[in-house]
């Protein structure tokens, strides 16, 4: 299993999330609309050395991905489900509707692409609980990212969180062999709550690469930025730091230095301009490539 | 069902047994908060869709998952219960969980009239409670501190005040009009937000977008109070760019004005106050960020969550009552009122 690279380009801004003012998410949610403005960002993070890249299955950011010109040299990091899309489907039509429809869309897809196997696929997946249909649909979002390199696969903190509090290590160890085996990938389970999710695997027996908010200024990390730091520093986990800008309160020459003495493997950073790629970038870079 | 047969989600010696009805979004956010919370154990879901029957056969949750309400008050001997389902059947739920001395906290909103609003606050009045109604902006670091200084008189007098809610839905959405549209059922939080600033109204006046059969898509509100505060409120679900509802207020007071959102509040001050100096200063979410052991989905979420379990005099102090629901819920009516007779409409007249 390959490692990963100690610098990850983000795509919360790609995705119109922004945690420092209204003005700038509805800026993120403009700007990143537009599949040309996402490019260049992509380009600069690309010739700074930067080459991976974690990402959702967000329309726009499938097509930047596509129509860049060296995405067939980069190393895509799905993050999977795309929580938001089912945040905001299962507000209108409930959660079973979500996921039924989601089903539904599977059966047509599985049908046109791979034919009768799929139909046992779908009995399947109805007579097994919620979860592990929503395990399966992770199969069906990752369909979008066969045509490119990845080297490990995310799985969305909302999704880790909820296997973490209904106590089911079963749904991790299920999420980890159908990356380890069917996608020949690195497992990771991003998380908004490292504190209470690092004990648990352990507990588990589960080891497997944890992404978390890790940054100066304490933002989500939870249960408290002491608690955190001092499990960071125990564990022989590997750990991928987010949030490190604090949503972009910390410049990046306040934000690395924090990190940079911590026991983190890599840090993924989103940017929200093409000055913020190389400034932000470069300085992570000085700390972070010759860890 | 045997109290053994059950399956917590993560057992505690001392964990309050917690039932959640509704398995939606929400539901499942109050799930996921419960078995985030050492001190609750989920013992019991109840949904009345039976296809979610099947999705949990051969799954641990299956032991605790009933079709039928009453049935699972009966058996679950529950402390504490999350009532998510649609706001049409909350106050039956209430009816019945009230007869089992459970501690109740409703999802928002909580009715679709202020008579079952009302029915429901009488209801529980002279129980042990306290029960709870899950609106969420007074646990998010932002607007807590905005109410923190305005309270402090940071503002001096407030004069005016413009609110917006906007969220961007699907044209295909599943409400018809008797089921309303945005104004109760996603702006009910922010409304319990200006009462929990401002106080109650003393005028409401508004206009509504609503075609054919559809229920409102929009809304515009002019609120007047009797301190000679005037509010704008616009809310719409037809929004481009805003995937989740998103809330926003500008006050304008005698001494400056503040601008306050989910990730930041900007105040510009005429003169010194306090700390504060003249001019812009600006406070983000990060500066603020809440002392929150959990997050999930969205910050307060777990605050609220956690508000109502530990029930605690000494931190229970943003307890939302359902005597608040019934204001909330009256200033809703009047809206309701208002835009159907083209007229303003008094709080108290609306009964």
């Amino acid at each position: 299993m390959e490692n990963l690279d100690p610098i990850i380009l983000g795509s919360n801004p790609f995705e119109g999330v922004g945690y420092l003012s209204s003005s700038q998410t509805r800026h993120y949610q403009e700007f990143f609309s537009k599949v040309e403005n996402i490019i260049p960002i992509l380009d600069a993070s690309f010739k700074l050395g930067i080459t991976s890249f974690m990402l959702s299955n967000n329309d726009n950011i499938m097509e930047a991905v596509k129509r860049f010109s060296s995405s067939k040299n980069m190393t895509l990091l799905p993050v999977i489900p795309n929580a938001y899309d089912y945040a905001r489907e299962s507000t209108e039509k409930g959660v079973l509707g979500t996921v039924l429809s989601k089903a539904k869309r599977i059966d047509l897809y599985r049908k046109v692409r791979m034919g009768l196997r799929a139909l046992k696929k779908i009995h399947g997946i109805i007579s097994k609980d919620l979860l592990t249909l929503l395990t399966n649909l992770m199969d069906f979002e990752m369909a979008s990212f066969e045509k490119y390199s990845f080297k490990a696969v995310i799985l969305h903190g909302q999704v880790t969180d909820l296997a973490l509090s209904s106590n089911n290590p079963e749904i991790i160890s299920f999420y980890q062999d159908m990356v380890r085996e069917r996608y020949k990938a690195l497992p990771v389970l991003a998380t908004h709550n490292f504190g209470s999710l690092l004990p648990r695997l352990m507990e588990w027996k589960i080891k497997i690469p944890v992404m978390a908010p890790f940054n100066a200024k304490g933002f989500i990390m939870k249960p408290s930025k002491e608690e955190c730091e001092k499990l960071l520093q125990k564990t022989d986990y590997t750990i991928i730091a987010k949030k490190v800008l604090a949503g972009g309160r910390l410049t990046p020459e306040e934000a690395f230095p924090y990190l940079a003495d911590k026991n983190v493997h890599s840090v993924a950073v989103g940017i929200g301009s093409l000055p913020e790629a190389y400034h932000t970038l470069s300085v992570a870079k000085q700390l972070f490539q010759a860890k | 069902m045997s109290r053994k047969e059950q399956s917590p989600v993560i057992p505690t010696d001392s964990a309050q047994r917690a039932g959640i009805i509704g398995l939606g979004r929400r539901g499942l956010i109050q799930a996921v908060l419960s078995g985030l919370n050492p001190k609750v154990k989920v013992t019991a879901l109840y949904d009345p869709d039976e296809r979610f029957i099947p999705l949990f056969e051969d799954s641990p949750v299956k032991s605790i998952f009933y079709s039928d309400l009453p049935v699972m008050l009966k058996t679950a001997e529950l402390d504490v219960i999350f009532i998510c389902s649609e706001k049409e059947a909350h106050l039956s739920a209430v009816q019945e969980c009230l007869t089992g001395n459970i501690r109740i906290y409703v999802d928002t909103p909580p009715a679709e009239s202020l008579d079952s609003m009302t029915k429901m606050a009488n209801a529980g009045a002279g129980t042990d409670g306290p029960h709870v109604l899950g609106c969420v902006y007074p646990y998010k670091a932002v607007f807590k501190e905005a109410k923190r200084l305005l309270d402090g008189g940071i503002l001096e007098k407030i004069k005016r005040f413009r609110a917006s809610l906007y969220v961007t839905r699907s044209p295909f959405t599943q409400k018809n009009r008797q089921q309303r549209g945005i104004l109760i059922n996603t702006g009910f939080p922010l409304v319990h937000l200006l009462h929990w600033y401002f106080g109650p109204p003393a005028y409401v006046y508004s206009r509504m977008s609503q075609e054919n059969k559809n229920p409102e898509k929009s809304v515009s509100l002019l609120i007047n109070y009797d301190t000679g505060l005037l509010g704008l409120v616009d809310m719409s679900w037809n929004r481009p760019g805003y995937p989740k509802p998103t809330a926003a207020l500008t006050i304008e007071g005698t001494r400056g004005i503040m601008e306050v959102s989910e990730e930041s509040l900007k105040l510009f001050l005429y003169r010194s106050f306090g700390h504060f100096n003249k001019g812009w200063t600006t406070l983000c979410l990060t500066d603020l960020d809440s002392t929150e052991p959990v997050f999930y989905c969205e910050e307060g979420l777990y605050a609220a969550h956690q508000n109502f379990i530990s029930a605690d005099p000494a931190i229970f102090n943003n307890k939302i009552t359902w005597q608040d629901g019934c204001d909330v819920m009256r200033t809703i009516q009047a809206a309701y009122l208002s835009a159907e007779s083209g007229r303003p409409f008094a709080f108290n007249e609306v009964r």
